[in-house]
């Protein structure tokens, strides 16, 4: 017997003396007494901790078994003589011969996405400096508000106006001008014939989706930096736009950082308006005027046949799970230049 | 009087947010090298008057304003003077320390780098000279990578009063910079002003009437906008010609 047992037996609690069906009811009894009594000085809330545990430990374990799920269904292909993890730099996509390379894919979201986000993160936070520093007050609510409702509009929705406005817009305007034009003929970017669907027309639609976050959260970032700061920089000589530029973005940095953030999330991860637009064509895209297959779009477009062959299905499990690793990996790595961003500042 | 370059001046000044009047026809003057205190309760538009001087007001919409101030023997509010240089020469320390989250260096040479100072040496120059002025270089000069956001409340509003000094304006204005510090550091700060009137005049907003005595040389005080009395502030403590300033420093009003 240890010496712990032994304090336990000389110095017997109420508990031990009572019947184990009673010890059972005071079990139950008592944490619904302390929940009651939670806001008591000196007593601990047992069941309010019990009830909070539940979801926060369930949001931490969904995300867990996604990720294991998604790789119980991708190990078929990833161990499969024909696949194997050789598939992520494996350009060829083709069921029918047993090509289950997945890079077309990786590049066209990689591009797709960078494209957006080199849009959407400048023009927002462009527009939110606007909104904040400059908007003169009574045209402040009303814009942030329409901005506000560009982030309700369905995916599917921007994806019809993309296919009906900005892919024929690219086909007719677009390419055919910078393609002609002295400046920009040369360049290996714009080369190539088009019929609009393309990556850049991609890359655009998911900037313009992505937006009304960029410049909501930016906003309301640029909002939260103390008027004192503002005024510091303009008491030393600076013009508004030198503050807004210099002190008020760099104080709202963490918050520019969120919008960022979530912003990518949303681009590597959205499907419906892209694959609408982007031609869904099999190949990397070597310019902007190329069509190009995001990996979202690749599940869509072949869950509904691959389900029956294992390979073929396991394969899009695969798209999927190295989607869900990058996007975290995006994530973090914001994340992480955000808590860098805020330590240099001294909030952390 | 015959130096006019840094002697700033108040004539006839009004001043209005939207319809409500705060200031009422005040007239005082700021001589070279010295500190004045401006003293009242609060609401008195003591912030108002000293927020006119370096034309923060212009920020607030309906800010209106009738009269003149003069700096240099200029009217600062006469159309196309320009207010980047007004402000350049009129530095000002706030309320509540608040250092621009950044490096303790890069707070220092912010100002100057707005105004055209490049060479890295001498933005050195100006870092060390300013912390030396506001009493902080010794306590900083090894840490001066680290965030001003990590220094203690004392540390940052001396910082700020450096951040004012780098660009040398020769006037600075101080709006009740001790009223969010411990005594230790308000002391310190207070010496520091005093110290300060050396190379600046100095404007120190406060509602602190022993302070105004231990700091300045001369006082404005305010009370509903009107300037009850204006003279060297021993004579206006020793022997308030006015009841509203009499009833001000000892404590019945405030």
């Amino acid at each position: 017997m240890t010496e712990t047992e032994n304090q336990a037996i000389e110095h017997p609690t109420i508990e031990d003396k009572l019947h184990p069906l009673q010890r059972l009811k005071q079990r139950i009894k008592t944490p619904i007494i302390d929940f009651l009594d939670a806001d008591r000085s000196g007593k601990t809330d047992m069941l309010g901790k019990v009830f909070l545990l539940v979801p926060a430990f369930a949001s931490t374990l969904i995300i867990v078994l996604i990720f294991g799920f998604l790789w119980y269904e991708s190990v078929p292909i990833l161990t499969d003589p024909v696949g194997g993890p050789g598939i992520i730099i494996s350009p060829t996509w083709d069921p029918n011969r047993d090509l289950y390379g997945i890079a077309i894919f990786i590049v066209g979201s990689l591009l797709c996405t960078v494209i957006a986000i080199g849009i959407a993160v400048p023009v927002g936070i462009g527009g939110a400096v606007f909104l904040s520093e400059f908007c003169p007050m009574r045209l402040r609510q009303p814009i942030k508000m329409i901005t506000e409702m560009m982030a309700a509009i369905p995916s599917i929705v921007y994806g019809l106006w993309a296919y009906i406005v900005m892919v024929p817009y690219i086909k007719n305007v677009l390419a055919p001008a910078l393609q002609s034009n002295p400046l920009t003929a040369w360049m290996p970017w714009f080369q190539g014939d088009t019929n609009g669907l393309s990556l850049i027309a991609g890359g655009v639609i998911l900037a313009i989706m992505l937006l009304p976050t960029v410049v909501t959260i930016t906003t309301d970032a640029l909002q939260t930096v103390p008027r004192s700061l503002r005024e510091a920089s303009l008491a030393l000589g600076a013009t508004q736009s030198e503050t807004a530029r210099k002190i008020v973005i760099s104080a709202a940095l963490p918050g520019v950082g969120a919008a960022v953030v979530l912003s990518l999330g949303r681009a590597v991860g959205e499907t419906m308006a892209v694959l609408m637009v982007t031609g869904n064509s099999l190949q990397i895209p070597y310019t902007l005027f190329d069509p190009t297959y995001v990996m979202t779009s690749i599940i869509t477009n072949q869950l509904g046949y691959a389900f029956v062959f294992p390979l073929w299905r396991s394969a899009l499990f695969a798209v999927g799970l190295v989607l869900m690793v990058m996007s975290i990996c995006f994530t973090l790595t914001a994340k992480m230049f955000i808590r860098w961003g805020m330590k240099t500042r001294g909030y952390i | 009087m015959t130096d006019y370059e840094n002697y700033l001046e108040v004539r006839n000044l009004s001043t209005w947010f939207g319809k409500h009047a705060v200031l009422k026809n005040i007239s005082c003057y700021f001589e070279d090298n010295t500190v004045t205190a401006i003293m009242g309760p609060s609401g008195c538009g003591k912030s108002t008057l000293l927020r006119s001087l370096n034309r923060l007001n212009d920020l607030v919409p309906s800010f209106r304003l009738e009269g003149q101030v003069l700096f240099g023997g200029e009217n600062i509010y006469a159309p196309g003077s320009s207010v980047y240089d007004l402000r350049k020469r009129i530095g000002m320390v706030f309320q509540r320390p608040n250092p621009f989250p950044m490096s303790i260096y890069d707070n220092i040479t912010y100002g100057p780098k707005l105004h055209g100072t490049k060479d890295e040496d001498e933005l050195d120059k100006i870092v060390e000279q300013s912390l030396k002025k506001a009493a902080l270089w010794d306590e900083v000069k090894e840490d001066l990578d680290k965030p001003a956001l990590n220094l203690s409340g004392g540390q940052q509003q001396r910082l700020c009063i450096a951040r004012a000094l780098s660009v040398d304006p020769p006037v600075l204005l101080a709006d009740e910079p001790v009223s969010s510090l411990d005594p230790a550091s308000a002391a310190k700060i207070e010496e520091l002003l005093v110290e300060l009137k050396k190379d600046y005049t100095v404007i120190l907003v406060t509602h602190n009437v022993q302070q105004a005595f231990r700091v300045s040389d001369q006082s404005a005080f305010l009370y509903l906008g009107e300037l009850v009395e204006f003279d060297k502030t021993r004579r206006i403590l020793e022997a308030p010609a006015d009841e509203r300033t009499e009833a001000f420093i000892t404590g019945r009003i405030g």
